[in-house]
């Protein structure tokens, strides 16, 4: 395992040495395709287009307001006029399920962003300064391990509250320690490398030589770990909604539309089927596209690091 | 061995008490001001607030409170509900072992399910039956726990109506109405659990029956069944483990979320309910309590690990 690691390490240190960007730029897009091209890539991108067409074309198409309740209209099955059925307010659920895509992606989004950013800084950190410092910071990923994800996740939205911000706070702060693990073991891996040791060797200030000699060694296996997280993160904002930690009422929320379904599943399931089939129909596709991206950029690393 | 048990049991042990501070001063200091709540916010005159904060403590410095908090949980007193006014430990104490029920039945049905199932498969490998569970399972991987509970409550209120009780009774009470009340809620935890599950047994299963003890096995006139079933699948045992261990994270959310819909009455609704009512005595207890469960779950993973794989033992 250390051996290819150390290969991809050194071609990236010298694809960037040499600064040919081009270079760089091919071999991306050569990955993007290669991710196409795979099985499981084809298949998640196939069950993402539908929810991504719903989310945009939606809003065009479908003349219902998400949040205007309309008794005459209550509990009222799939039809031409609504084209999910309504609830049992009578709100039209179509118009409901497609202006509560958008937040159950960009919150997952948002909370892998905050988690890879702060997450890999203390993992190089610790990688790279080692001693007390590392000690304390492993210690610190350790204790955050030692609690199971969704409760954190209740604890910290069950305190200071819910909505988009507390919630990419909340998925941010649970994925923080695989990143910071995954930075540190890559970092630790890299920094004995000859060509980092030359860069440092050559008077490269400490900064300079994490960003531009080190992240770039140790970036694939973040990545893969960044797109394995999103359908995780996904599950769990859903389920913090579905808990009712999500958006205030009357926001349109897809986990509240489910759990509020519950009580109406014998006379009106068609509430609960929409919010259910756009959750699934995402999770299954984001761990597709994963998985791909996994097999083409880093089979090991990720696995090793949990991520299954 | 033994240094290896000792040191993974004092990290625990350490992890737990980091967690302690950690949680008390979340549900102290974060919340707000209980006097404030508890006075309500009309009638706080600042004599009556004054005489509320005396009474809960909160006039004392966090660490003289975090003390002596602490020395009363090591003795089992975890202090008294804000919201219901009862003991804390003796409501815990009525809900942990449903939690546990729950958890327990789920991760067994899992293993029923996943082992011969992933077992299945890496024997006949590439057959039909290998493709069609793999398509499977990678769909039950991603059917949340939230969207299939919908889904049984649902079989449950119209196809299973006779066979699903809606309310939970104890074991001792009733050992068939316990199974049927809890039976829904486990196949909701067990089914992603055992996609990931058939998922690893095959992987570790046709790893290990590629290597050389296994032709040893078989040239020393082992019958291929007790190749396959015994030796095969001891060695791939481990990560099995390791990773229903890894799983037992997933499981706590599985279970706080599955104890909402069903309405059972167990740690994880205990846990919601105390967060709705601000309730953080409670709060912090039924946290401390599963991470506490979570950690010791993990330290038991690790020590199966060199027991189940015989090739693991001189590495650690």
């Amino acid at each position: 395992m250390s051996a290819p690691a150390a290969d991809r390490a050194a071609t990236n240190g010298k694809a960037i040495e040499r600064g040919t960007p081009g270079f760089r730029n091919a071999r991306l897009w050569h990955q993007l395709r290669a991710v196409v091209r795979h099985p499981s890539g084809r298949f998640g991108l196939l069950l993402i287009a539908p929810v991504l067409i719903l989310a945009i074309v939606g809003p065009l198409v479908i003349a219902w307001d998400p949040i205007q309740i309309n008794p005459a209209d209550s509990l009222q099955g799939p039809s031409a006029r609504h084209w999910f059925g309504t609830d049992q307010l009578g709100r039209d659920l179509a118009a409901r399920v497609v202006s509560a895509i958008p937040v159950v992606i960009w919150v997952p989004l948002g909370a892998v962003l905050l988690a890879v950013t702060a997450g890999s800084a203390i993992g190089i950190l610790a990688g790279y300064r080692r001693g007390w410092l590392e000690r304390v910071l492993m210690a610190g990923t350790d204790v955050l391990l030692a609690m199971p994800g969704l409760l954190t996740a209740i604890l910290i939205v069950g305190v200071f509250g819910g909505g988009s911000r507390n919630m990419i706070l909340a998925i941010g702060v649970i994925y923080l320690p695989r990143f910071t693990r995954i930075a540190r073991g890559s970092t630790l891996e890299v920094r004995g490398l000859p060509y980092v040791d030359a860069a440092r060797l050559s008077g490269t200030k400490p900064l300079a030589l994490v960003t531009r000699h080190i992240l770039p060694g140790i970036s694939s296996p973040l990545f893969v770990m960044c797109v394995l997280s999103l359908s995780t993160g996904l599950l769990v904002q859903t389920a913090l909604s579905f808990l009712g930690f999500g958006f205030e009422p009357p926001t349109a929320d897809l986990g509240r539309m489910l759990a509020n379904s519950v009580d109406f599943l014998t006379l009106a399931p068609w509430m609960a089927i929409s919010p259910a089939l756009v959750i699934t129909l995402l999770i299954l596709a984001f761990n597709n596209l994963g998985d791909a991206v996994r097999d083409v950029m880093d089979p090991e690393v990720a696995r090793a690091a949990g991520a299954v | 061995m033994i240094l290896f048990t000792a040191r993974r049991f004092a990290e625990a042990v350490a992890v737990l008490f980091v967690l302690t501070f950690l949680i008390y001063v979340i549900g102290t200091i974060v919340p707000g001001d209980i006097a404030q709540q508890m006075a309500g916010i009309e009638g706080a005159t600042p004599e009556r607030m004054a005489e509320m904060r005396a009474r809960l403590g909160l006039d004392r410095p966090l660490m003289v409170r975090y003390g002596e908090w602490l020395g009363n949980a090591v003795r089992g007193d975890f202090g008294h509900s804000l919201f219901t006014g009862r003991d804390i430990a003796a409501d815990v104490r009525a809900q942990f072992p449903v939690s546990l029920e729950v958890a327990f039945a789920s991760v067994l049905l899992a293993v029923i399910i996943g082992i011969p199932l992933g077992v299945y498969a890496a024997v006949h490998t590439g057959s039909i039956m290998d493709r069609i569970l793999r398509g499977i399972s990678l769909v039950f991987f991603s059917v949340p726990t939230f969207v299939s509970g919908v889904l049984f409550v649902w079989l449950g209120s119209i196809v299973l109506r006779s066979f699903y009780t809606s309310f939970y009774v104890p074991f001792t009470e009733d050992p068939i109405a316990n199974l049927r009340s809890i039976m829904l809620p486990c196949l909701a935890i067990a089914l992603p659990t055992s996609a990931s599950i058939i998922q690893m047994t095959r992987t570790t299963m046709i790893a290990s029956l590629q290597e050389p003890f296994i032709d040893t096995a078989r040239v020393k006139g082992a019958r291929e069944s007790r190749v396959r079933y015994i030796h095969a699948l001891r060695a791939s045992l481990g990560p099995v483990i390791t990773l229903i261990g890894l799983l037992f994270g997933a499981l706590v959310g599985g279970l706080i979320i599955v104890e909402q819909i069903f309405n059972l009455p167990g740690l994880g609704r205990g846990v919601l309910l105390a967060i709705a009512e601000r309730d953080f005595p409670y709060v912090i207890t039924a946290t401390l309590v599963i991470a506490s469960v979570y950690i010791v779950v993990n330290f038991i993973v690790d020590l199966l690990y060199p027991i189940l794989d015989p090739r693991q033992r001189e590495q650690t």
